[in-house]
């Protein structure tokens, strides 16, 4: 028995519950036989994976859905053997490049090229290539993601390319130049409102759309979290309630926390009991990008407009700090002490004022 | 050389011929002289009176004997050769010459003359009464010096003004070698007066000597007489030293002076001394004077003229191996000041009479057992002016050691030294010449001449001593010196006129000098020389060695800090006697924490302990003191298995034939008491040594001689294996003190001057390494600028810089307001450097700690910006791991370490954290670990990625998981085991799930799961076989190379930081350890649930 998000996906192009128009134009892509390498990004829970599998399935018929799991194997320059965890069917080979971390160009290289440079033995009736599938591109090294713009253009005949990110940011624009972007927008809230009823009434249980809204806020526009969250709350409680308590993510609670405890009090020895919290969520694999946002997020809240775009810019700031350095911790605190820094002095001249 | 001596005799046996023949002509004495000498011993007798009390008949006894001893029968037994130890046998027929004549001159003089005489016999010959203490030192030399010089000649002077001059001229030629002091020439000269005025020479040296003598006072005489006395005892020393250590069999006269010299102060108490039986009264006398002695010593008064002299500067080092007994009060100087000026110039002070001391400085009331005891070890005993004048002459003396390196030094010195010298040599030389010619024309005129003037004598005798001298040093010495003395020698009648002439200058007692000084000098030169060659050969064998060879302990006892009975040394000492009849007995395997344990089980010893402490001269000694030879290997040999099962096994297994190298012979020779030494034995590691330390064990067990081991650190881990086989001797850090009392004793003989304190810190700044102390302070002795003591305090400082500072203490320091006062910027960014992996994570631990000093309002401030520097310093960090700019180091040395210091300058408040970072960061990679290990078993049925699992899937697959067991119990094992099912995840990945899932401050929901509902699905889930998507095995293989993956992604990340820090390695040691155990318990518990579930069936 599985989740809802996993139960109720939708495999074919055609059944997508949104962005149906760009749906149409994939079918209409993959109908001419042929495509170019694909660049799919969107944020997390808006159905790029959910997307491309039913592209494959509407290019290779149903056998892109009998999956198996294997390992390979490669050895790097230094002599290091390395193993990676690949799902495939007998069309497409999906990896995720970035598990093996610096090292993924090795993967890149060897992997892309065993596959490209295999013929498809059975060619009656089917593509001429193989698809494959890298996931989180925009966290490939930059020697990883030079690997792949050669491969590409080197086995185009044999095999396309589909890159997943969730931002195009980070992906070098020679990748981005080679690849029809494709961008899949978060669901508005609306649609995941839709979609919820749409799960609720396969399963057979009325949603209150006041719940579903509520959902929809709280998941951040996510759909795999509207979706899990939506289960969550039917173990919590069933029959649903309009005013039901929607459980939000650990994590976002303890962000929130954490914010609280900023707010409360100015002080070094704060400063210190903060950080346990950060790296706390660290820990729990929070992406610090998404500490920041959520702290911010949080910050903001009680502080007057001009502190604001202060406060945000230096969130701004030391999030591209972090981005370029190693220890996510350091530039968190420095946030966190900086915001402490202007708060306390914030604080004080209201205070100042008021007397 | 002795043939020298001998015509040197020779020449004078003729002369003392001539003068026979000439006696008339210089008999004649002044009765003035002779009142004047009266007037002394009077005032002497006055002086002594208590001594003459009592001891009358002595004197007697003793003037007995001295006749005996003039009579040729009984020689032998002569209180002279008792004490000179002489041998007088070589100047035998000179004194049997004497004695018949004085043996006439017994019989000649008077009785009240006899009875003057006896005095004078009696001061010579030691027996005489000490003088009272209250003498002044200048005094007292005034009067002392002729005792001595004219022990003979004086009372015969007075016995009988004829033959007086007879007897004196007699002394004077005869090769005996005393040493004439100038009161004693002076005498001589108011002698002469008397000879003058009868005689009506036409010497104008005597003529001037004689309006100078007679118009000065008696204290004039004094002063003058005392500074002669000063340059003549100058130049003693150096004789009785010779004399002393070299020549005492060969000139015994010598000898015989310098007893003289040095007795003349407390002939009371060589008389207590000599006299082997003491009378009562005697002993009673003695009682009372000490008594007196300690109230005087009690009542003494300061020094009369404090601060009427000053102390002469002198060249450093010039007192260089003299040592010296300070007694009694001096006129002028503080006792403290003195101590001072002689440890200056290098020499050294002791505070009782022995052997090492060379000069006893005797002022007033100086204490009489002491110079008693300084004239039985032939101390010589001088006064504050003549210590002055010492100064004065070896400073001098070692100026011209440097300067001179040719054969002409004693005319560079007399250039150097006096104005007049070099016209004395000259004129000597012409002289010499035209006395030549003079000669023969009225030989018999000059020689009487000569014989009067005492210049003549003078030179005549210091000429002599120096022959007698230099013939011994030649031995040693450049031989053209000892010509010279002897052109000197032989020139010695040639001379005396040409001062006699000369002695129209106005200042004949300034030739005098010269004259002395001449043959001082001479003296000294030689032997100097001596020295030097002496010097040559020990410095050239010293000279190459570093101080820590040349001082390295020759003894067990000279290890520094191996004393006590629980020492090192003991214990070492005792294991390896008992070696071989332990070997025997067996004994149990000791208590680990027992104390007294002597290791009489183990077959090997551990030394371990800090460099530089003495372990290895500790083996060395031990060793050599117990007769075992020792086969020793070091890092410098290779120690792999092979090279130490075949060579050194057979090395053990063989004798040893060293003892025939050593000239040993017979059964002794041939030993089979070896001893394995295996120093630096954690430097067996890398390749070159690979399996050395496990073939070291086993060699241990198999062998059958005492192995002795040493390292630095016997908790390191490659030391692990080997400490359980050894007797474990721990040496630890010697004390300050006891190195500093060795250093001082090493200083003292390099000649080093360190103040005791900056040594205490030199110490302490090495660590208490012996040997780096060592090297140190040899380092300061080639550096001639440090001799300020604040410049060697800086060195000090110096030196404790180079000490290496652990991330604790350099965190203290990167905060500390107090030393940011006295650090550079520089100094404080080498604090960075002390590890620089280390120390941004120090200082992000602790900066949230450190209260900085300033306004409140400012901290967090300041806080925020110290850490945004830090955050750059990291983005600095990345940069330098990721593109090997490392010359980027220095510019995280600031964002990460500078300027975060000087932000929050102040204290840290708290105890210094070891940086959380590490350990948050391994237990980060371990849930993203899980995180991926989940990922790849839901990979078929989820989508999202691994941070989604993190963020979404991971509570929800749980409570879908658990809360149908928690719920329904045993009904909703079904249910959830479909979900495993569905997601093809395994048992084992429920635990990682609820780990992920899992918040502080949470409640673990698997707790609240019945144990029982727990092993029923356990057990289901173990009797269902699902399919999986992967191979299980292969999984769980997976997943341990996946730990592995990890690992090397830990690896690689340790890569990027090129992080050689051990604590990273530890780190992920742990962590595979802590995984490791996981699974195994995670493996275990379904396991013992199963035995539960089992039971309750």
């Amino acid at each position: 028995m599985s989740l809802w998000v996993d139960k109720h996906r939708p495999k074919d192009l055609l059944k997508l519950d949104f962005h149906k128009d760009q749906a149409v134009r994939l079918k209409s892509l993959v109908q001419q036989s042929d495509f170019p390498h694909l660049l799919v990004y969107g944020p997390s829970g808006a159905g790029k994976k959910t997307r491309i599998m039913c592209l494959l399935r509407e290019l290779y018929g149903s056998g892109v859905e009998r999956l198996r799991q294997e390992t390979m194997h490669f050895t790097t320059p230094s002599n290091k053997k390395i193993e990676i965890m690949t799902v495939s069917s007998n069309y497409h080979i999906e990896v995720n490049p970035t598990d093996v971390g610096i090292y993924d160009r090795v993967v890149i290289m060897d992997l892309v090229k065993n596959v490209a440079q295999t013929h498809q033995i059975d060619s009656s009736g089917q593509r001429e290539f193989k698809v494959v599938i890298l996931n989180e591109v925009d966290d490939l090294t930059k020697d990883a993601q030079h690997a792949l713009r050669r491969t590409m253009e080197k086995y185009v005949a044999t095999c396309r390319l589909i890159l997943i990110a969730n931002s195009v940011s980070r992906v070098i624009p020679a990748i981005r130049s080679r690849c029809l972007t494709i961008r899949i927008p978060a669901p508005t809230e609306s649609e995941v409102c839709s979609v919820l009823q749409t799960v609720c009434k396969k399963e057979g249980l009325t949603l209150p759309s006041e719940l579903a809204l509520k959902i929809s806020k709280c998941s951040d526009r996510n759909l795999r979290r509207a979706l899990l969250m939506c289960e969550a709350c039917k173990v919590q409680q069933y029959p649903f309630k309009a005013d039901q308590k929607v459980p939000e993510p650990d994590w976002q609670l303890f962000i929130k926390e954490t914010a609280s405890m900023i707010l409360s009090e100015q002080s070094p020895k704060k400063l210190g009991e903060v950080r346990q919290k950060l790296y706390e969520l660290i820990i729990h694999g929070v992406p610090p990008d998404m500490i920041f946002a959520g702290l911010l997020k949080e910050l903001v809240i009680n502080c007057d407009m001009a502190m604001k775009c202060q406060v945000a810019s230096h969130a701004a700031m030391f999030e591209h700090r972090m981005r370029l350095g190693n220890k996510a911790i350091f530039h968190l605190e420095a946030f966190v002490a900086k915001f402490m820094a202007i708060y306390k002095k914030f604080i004080e001249e209201s205070v100042g004022d008021a007397f | 050389m002795s043939k020298s001596i001998r015509s040197y005799f020779t020449v004078i046996k003729k002369q003392t011929t001539k003068i026979a023949d000439d006696d008339s002509d210089i008999i004649p004495e002044s009765p003035e002289i002779r009142v004047k000498k009266k007037k002394q011993t009077k005032k002497r007798r006055i002086e002594d009176s208590d001594e003459e009390i009592f001891s009358p008949k002595k004197k007697k006894v003793d003037t007995e004997q001295k006749s005996a001893h003039i009579s040729p029968k009984l020689k032998e037994v002569t209180i002279t050769d008792l004490f000179g130890s002489g041998k007088i046998k070589k100047t035998e027929s000179l004194v049997v010459k004497n004695k018949s004549e004085k043996q006439t001159e017994i019989g000649i003089h008077s009785d009240e003359e006899f009875e003057q005489s006896l005095l004078e016999l009696d001061t010579i010959d030691y027996i005489s009464p000490g003088k009272v203490k209250s003498h002044k030192d200048n005094q007292e030399k005034d009067i002392a010096p002729d005792e001595p010089k004219s022990n003979k000649d004086v009372p015969k002077v007075k016995i009988s003004p004829p033959q007086l001059s007879l007897t004196e001229d007699k002394r004077e030629v005869k090769p005996k070698k005393h040493h004439q002091t100038e009161t004693k020439l002076k005498e001589k000269n108011d002698k002469r007066t008397d000879n003058d005025q009868n005689k009506n020479s036409k010497k104008q040296n005597k003529n001037d000597k004689i309006i100078e003598i007679a118009d000065d006072d008696e204290h004039d005489e004094k002063v003058i007489g005392h500074k002669i006395n000063n340059s003549s005892v100058v130049e003693k020393p150096h004789a009785i030293n010779k004399s002393k250590i070299r020549k005492r069999d060969l000139s015994s006269f010598l000898e015989e002076d310098d007893d003289h010299d040095t007795s003349f102060k407390k002939k009371k108490h060589d008389d207590s001394l000599n006299e082997s039986a003491l009378s009562d009264q005697e002993r009673h006398e003695r009682k009372r004077l000490s008594a007196s002695l300690y109230q005087k010593y009690l009542n003494r008064t300061g020094p009369k003229n404090l601060g009427a002299k000053e102390i002469p500067e002198g060249a450093p080092d010039c007192l260089k191996d003299c040592a010296f007994l300070l007694t009694g009060v001096l006129d002028s100087f503080e006792r403290e000041e003195i101590i001072d000026a002689i440890t200056k110039y290098g020499g050294s002070v002791k505070s009782s009479v022995s052997k090492k001391v060379t000069h006893v400085l005797a002022g007033e009331d100086s204490g009489p057992a002491k110079t008693a005891k300084a004239e039985s070890l032939g101390i010589k005993i001088i006064n504050e002016d003549q210590f002055l004048n010492m100064i004065t002459e070896l400073s001098k003396k070692n100026k011209n050691k440097k300067s001179n390196t040719n054969d002409k030094p004693n005319i560079k010195i007399k250039k150097s030294d006096k104005n007049q010298s070099p016209q004395d040599e000259k004129s000597k030389r012409n002289h010499e010449k035209t006395t030549k010619d003079k000669s023969k024309e009225s030989l018999n005129d000059v020689k009487k001449e000569i014989l009067v003037s005492p210049t003549a004598t003078i030179t005549l005798k210091n000429d002599k001593s120096v022959s007698l001298k230099n013939p011994i040093k030649k031995e040693r010495s450049v031989s053209p010196k000892a010509n010279i003395t002897l052109k000197n020698d032989k020139s010695v009648s040639l001379k005396n006129p040409i001062k006699k002439e000369r002695s129209v200058s106005p200042k004949p007692k300034i030739k005098k000098e010269i004259l002395d000084s001449y043959g001082k000098l001479k003296t000294k030169k030689s032997e100097e020389e001596v020295e030097q060659i002496d010097n040559v050969d020990n410095s050239s064998r010293d000279a190459s060695l570093m101080w820590v060879d040349k001082y390295k302990p020759q003894s067990i006892k000279q290890i520094i800090g191996q004393h006590g009975e629980a020492s090192n040394v003991k214990k070492l000492i005792n294991w390896l006697t008992k070696w071989y009849v332990n070997r025997k007995a067996k004994l149990p395997k000791p208590n680990p924490w027992s104390k007294n344990d002597d290791g009489g089980y183990y077959k090997a010893a551990l030394l371990s302990g800090p460099p530089g402490v003495g372990k290895t001269t500790t083996v060395g000694l031990v060793c050599k003191e117990l007769g075992f030879d020792t086969v020793e290997f070091n890092a410098s040999d290779t120690r792999s298995k092979n090279l130490i099962k075949e060579q050194i096994s057979e090395l053990i297994s063989t004798t040893s034939l060293s003892g025939y190298a050593k000239g040993v012979t017979g059964k002794q020779a041939v030993t089979k008491k070896h001893v394995l030494v295996m120093d630096e034995v954690d430097g067996m590691a890398g390749n070159e040594d690979r399996g050395g330390l496990q073939e070291l064990i086993s060699l241990i067990k198999s062998s059958s001689v005492p192995v002795i081991c040493m390292c630095n650190d016997r908790n390191s881990e490659k030391m692990r294996s080997l400490v359980n086989y050894c007797y474990d001797l721990r040496f630890s850090r010697p004390r300050v003190d006891q190195i500093k009392a060795a250093m001082m004793t090493i200083c003292f003989k390099e000649g080093v001057k360190v103040p005791g304190d900056v040594l205490s810190q030199l110490i302490s700044a090495a660590g208490q390494d012996i040997r780096q102390t060592l090297h140190l302070l040899s380092v300061w002795t080639a550096d001639p600028t440090l001799t300020e003591h604040d410049k060697l305090q800086k060195e000090v400082q110096r030196v404790k810089k180079d000490i290496k500072m652990g991330p604790w203490d350099a965190i203290r320091k990167v905060f500390s307001a107090e030393e940011h006062k006295t650090m550079s910027i520089i100094d404080r960014s080498d604090l960075f450097f002390t590890d620089y992996s280390l120390a941004p994570l120090f200082v992000h631990e602790n900066y949230p700690q450190v209260v900085p000093h300033c306004p409140k309002h400012e901290v967090l401030d300041r806080m925020s910006k110290a850490v945004d520097s830090i955050s750059l310093g990291d983005l600095v960090d990345s940069r330098i791991r990721s593109n090997q700019a490392w010359s980027l180091l220095p510019l995280q040395a600031m964002y990460s370490s500078v300027i975060p210091g000087q932000q929050l300058s102040g204290h840290v408040g708290g105890q210094i954290q070891f940086p959380s970072w590490l350990g948050k960061n391994s237990r980060a990679n371990k849930m993203s670990r899980l995180a991926q290990t989940i990922h790849a078993h839901t990979r078929l049925s989820t989508s999202g990625s691994k941070s989604s699992i993190f963020l979404d899937y991971s509570s929800h697959l749980r409570d879908a998981i658990l809360n149908p067991l928690i719920k329904d119990k045993n009904e909703g094992i079904l249910k959830s085991l479909q979900v495993l099912e569905e997601y093809h995840l395994l048992r084992d990945d429920l635990e990682s799930l609820t780990e992920l899932s899992l918040w502080p401050g949470q409640r673990n929901p698997s707790i609240l799961i019945d144990a029982k509902v727990k092993a029923a699905m356990t057990r289901t889930y173990n009797k269902q076989a699902s399919a999986l998507p992967y191979a299980p095995g292969a999984i769980k293989k997976a997943k341990h190379l996946d730990t592995d993956e990890n690992g090397l992604e830990m690896d690689a990340e340790d890569d990027l930081e090129n992080d050689s820090d051990p604590e990273n390695d530890l780190l992920i040691k742990k962590k595979k350890m802590k995984d490791l155990e996981k699974a195994s318990s995670s493996k275990e518990k379904p396991q013992s649930s199963k035995g539960k579930g089992k039971k309750t069936k």
